[in-house]
């Protein structure tokens, strides 16, 4: 059981000491309570009637009102009462760090658990007061709350005090596009990192996808990296769950660069293969250290795509001509050999990248086959080749300035 | 990799973790929140009364201000669970009318009334009333099951309810939910069954490990099976098989929609055993044949499970009414009455509870970063020494 669930409600023993009430109640209060108990409109209570349906809609216009009785107007009668003690986690139990970010809807803060000194991300929700917690959050806390998974940022807790609502995600040393940024190599990643952030990306896909959440907005900002090497899938204000139809979902989502050419070309029924589509696009910039398809705008997008991919037709994609954002003119590439733009990648990583990078969605490899490649097949065995590597290294006097290399087996206690 | 399945997965929800309980459980669960309630209105009611006393005496108070009886205290009659429950129960069908009335879908609507019969595990409606958390359960399901609708847009559709109306209740609603708003609803189960159902009777489906019938024998099957309760009629061909298909979907539909959110059936079951408990109450044949061409017998499974199905359906058939009648009507407004006078009076005006706390956030209008600094620094002195995680609510 979580241990900071702190009931406002009437069961908490934690909750609400009693207040003294600092104003006076006020008068109307006091006469409301020795009007007559039952209020006159419900003396003559309609009898139901045939035209039950106008009963309804009357009611339903006022139902607050069916059991109603006269009370005097809400103004404040107990301006002073504030509920105190009702949450007893508190923003203060954090010690607030340095700014990391700042999202539409949140601002990223590091944060220190003063109690056990444990490092968190605090998300702070800008609440809006026109319209109550701003829906992306819930959406956000709702999921969160269903997604436990070593490969899914965890979120800890859920702080509401006055007019702010922070989120407590564990702490998580830099996202991927900052992690490749920081390595001397153009933003490469070496071999065996690249497969075992690949391998610990579609987990945490497989993961949502057999919860019924389609992340919808995979991209390496979005991937979160500690220092033990570890890749966990963040940032779940889009993402949403699915069932049966799919069909009226925006198409504003996922990021361009990482966005599928389904949904690029106006699709509304997309499913989980567009995240995988967008796993892809991360796998070859883990290779290269730019994006795939850095497109501008959507048709750009899509062009970036077909130059590479080449453009599809309705021989090659039966039904293409039917989505809203086709156009019979589009540019005619032909197909290129994926290698020619990842001349590091080998034969079999080949064969999984060109799965995922499928045009037509329903070609597109599943997140636990994909999990099953043969190109995981030495995951384990590279991992121990490189923990035992840094071992080795860090014992004849390794300590040098260069960051370890994959980030396996790297001690974290030298941090 | 280990496949997870479907099993491992409901395991994982916070449907599951946190809002499953055995009927001793929920029960006893409901009569502490009951008792404390009533804890609760018997001290605020006494500290009014004690200030009430000592304000005349320093000859402030007008004449007209009411003096309660000095016996009224120990008399006052607090709620009983019972009358809590039906209460309760009576806004979860205004719910469902009121999201009828917005036309919003049935995920909303059947969200909103777990939202409201979630919260009223903890809290009581003497401390707070189902009518003012009705239009924020609502509006928060619309928020939560991809339905959002501005509040401006939300709160025209309603008279006699202001956007704070619908605001102020929100934090205490999503704190009495323990910030989970995932409901697992049966419906989404409920079509897939049927699907599986009209491919078997289409001789289309389907073979489980363990089945050795074949599409055809599992179709002649279905066509021989006997009639539903009610139903007379003697199936002959596929057609007929598929439109008693239909005719059970139509009235399982029904009960998912009203019966299975009225009674306590998403804290007792699971959202598969609940969608099955409403096809085997509509059809029991059909039920059993379904389940059969999933597990076939013998299998240690079925039995065990039939038993659960039926006692979930008999707490199906016992579900208040969608639409209540006149006696039950002047029962509600009975208790309503008396809840007049037992109801804490210090959780009365959460519109103002609601203002004062924001008030407490924007002091004087200073800037935020300055209140942020000024807080952080206050609250780090005063609450360095303290126990920040209480106990944790054990509802298990």
């Amino acid at each position: 059981m979580n241990p900071s669930n702190s009931l406002g409600g009437d069961i908490n023993p934690q909750q609400n000491p009693y207040l003294p009430l600092t104003g006076p109640p006020d008068n109307s209060q006091a006469q409301a309570q020795q009007q007559p108990a039952i209020p006159p409109h419900l003396k003559h209570q309609p009898t139901r009637s045939s035209n039950l349906k106008r009963q309804i809609t009357d009611q339903l216009l006022a139902p607050i009102d069916i059991l109603e009785y006269d009370r005097p107007s809400k103004k404040s009668k107990y301006p002073g009462l504030v509920s105190e003690g009702m949450d007893k986690r508190h923003p203060s139990s954090f010690q607030q760090l340095e700014k990391l970010g700042e999202g539409t809807y949140a601002t990223v803060f590091k944060g220190r658990n003063r109690q056990t000194g444990e490092l968190v991300a605090l998300k702070e929700i800008h609440l809006d007061s026109e319209e109550g917690t701003p829906s992306t959050a819930i959406r956000e806390i709702s999921l969160m709350k269903e997604l436990k998974h070593e490969n899914i940022v965890s979120l800890h807790d859920v702080i509401h005090t006055e007019n702010k609502l922070m989120l407590v995600f564990e702490y998580m040393d830099k996202d991927l596009k900052k992690y490749m940024d920081s390595r001397n190599s153009g933003g490469q990643l070496d071999y065996v990192t690249i497969k075992s952030f690949m391998h610990q990306l579609l987990q945490g896909i497989a993961f949502c996808h057999d919860n019924r959440v389609l992340h919808r907005d995979l991209k390496p900002q979005n991937l979160l990296i500690n220092n033990k090497g570890q890749l966990k899938l963040a940032d779940f204000g889009l993402a949403r769950a699915f069932g049966i139809p799919v069909n009226t979902f925006s198409n504003e989502v996922v990021t361009l660069w990482y966005r599928a050419p389904d949904v690029l070309l106006g699709s509304r029924t997309y499913n989980t293969s567009i995240d995988i589509w967008s796993a892809g696009c991360i796998m070859a910039e883990m290779y290269t250290g730019r994006p795939l398809f850095p497109g501008t705008t959507n048709e750009d997008q899509l062009q970036k795509i077909f130059r590479i991919m080449g453009t599809p037709s309705e021989r090659s994609w039966p039904g293409i001509s039917q989505f809203p954002e086709y156009k019979s003119n589009f540019h005619v590439y032909a197909t290129q050999d994926l290698r020619m733009f990842l001349p590091q990648i080998d034969q079999v990583g080949l064969d999984l990248i060109s799965r995922m990078l499928q045009l037509r969605p329903e070609m597109r490899i599943g997140a636990l086959e994909a999990l099953g490649h043969l190109w995981f097949r030495d995951l384990g065995t590279l991992r121990a080749q490189q923990a035992q590597a840094q071992a080795q290294q860090q014992q004849f006097g390794g300590m040098g300035g260069m960051p370890p290399p994959g980030g396996y087996g790297y001690n974290s206690s030298m941090v | 990799m280990p496949v997870l399945t479907e099993d491992d997965i409901y395991r994982t929800s916070t449907q599951y973790r946190l809002w499953s309980f055995t009927r001793e459980s929920l029960s006893s669960l409901r009569s502490t929140t009951n008792q404390s309630a009533a804890e609760g209105v018997r001290a605020a009611l006494k500290s009014i009364h004690s200030q009430q006393t000592a304000g005349e005496s320093e000859g402030q108070r007008s004449h007209d201000e009411v003096t309660r009886p000095t016996n009224y205290l120990k008399e006052v009659d607090c709620l009983s669970v019972e009358e809590e429950l039906k209460l309760v129960g009576f806004y979860c069908v205004k719910t469902m009318q009121f999201a009828d009335f917005c036309e919003f879908p049935t995920n909303v609507k059947a969200t909103a009334v777990q939202y409201l019969k979630r919260f009223y595990l903890s809290n009581s409606p003497m401390t707070y009333h189902p009518k003012e958390m009705m239009p924020s359960a609502i509006f928060l399901a619309t928020k939560t099951e991809n339905h959002y609708t501005s509040l401006n847009s939300f709160v025209a559709k309603l008279q006699k309810i202001t956007a704070e109306d619908v605001i102020a209740p929100e934090f205490l609603l999503t704190q009495g939910l323990r910030f989970t708003f995932d409901v697992r609803h049966p419906h989404r189960g409920l079509e897939g069954g049927f699907m599986e159902l009209l491919a078997l009777a289409r001789g289309k489906e389907n073979s489980v490990p363990g089945n050795t019938r074949s599409p055809g024998q599992l179709q002649q099957a279905m066509m021989e099976l006997e009639p539903a309760k009610g139903g007379s009629k003697i199936t002959r061909s596929a057609e007929d098989v598929v439109r008693r298909i239909q005719t059970a979907h139509g009235k399982a539909k029904d009960v998912l929609k009203t019966a299975a959110l009225l009674t306590d059936a998403y804290f007792l079951y699971t959202s598969s055993q609940i969608w099955m408990s409403s096809l085997y109450l509509t059809d029991e044949p059909l039920a059993r044949f379904y389940i059969n061409s999933k597990l076939p017998s013998p299998s240690p499974i079925q039995p065990r499970l039939f038993i659960i199905l039926k006692s979930c359906a008999d707490l199906l058939r016992s579900s208040p009414s969608a639409d209540p009648g006149e006696a039950e009507m002047k029962e509600l407004m009975k208790i309503d009455k008396k809840l007049y006078k037992c109801r804490n009076p210090e959780k009365i005006d959460l519109v103002g509870i609601n203002k004062a706390q924001k008030r407490e956030g924007h002091e004087d209008g200073l800037d935020d970063k300055l209140i942020k600094k000024r807080k952080l620094e206050r609250q780090k002195s005063e609450k360095e020494a303290e126990d920040i995680f209480g106990p944790a609510l054990e509802i298990k």
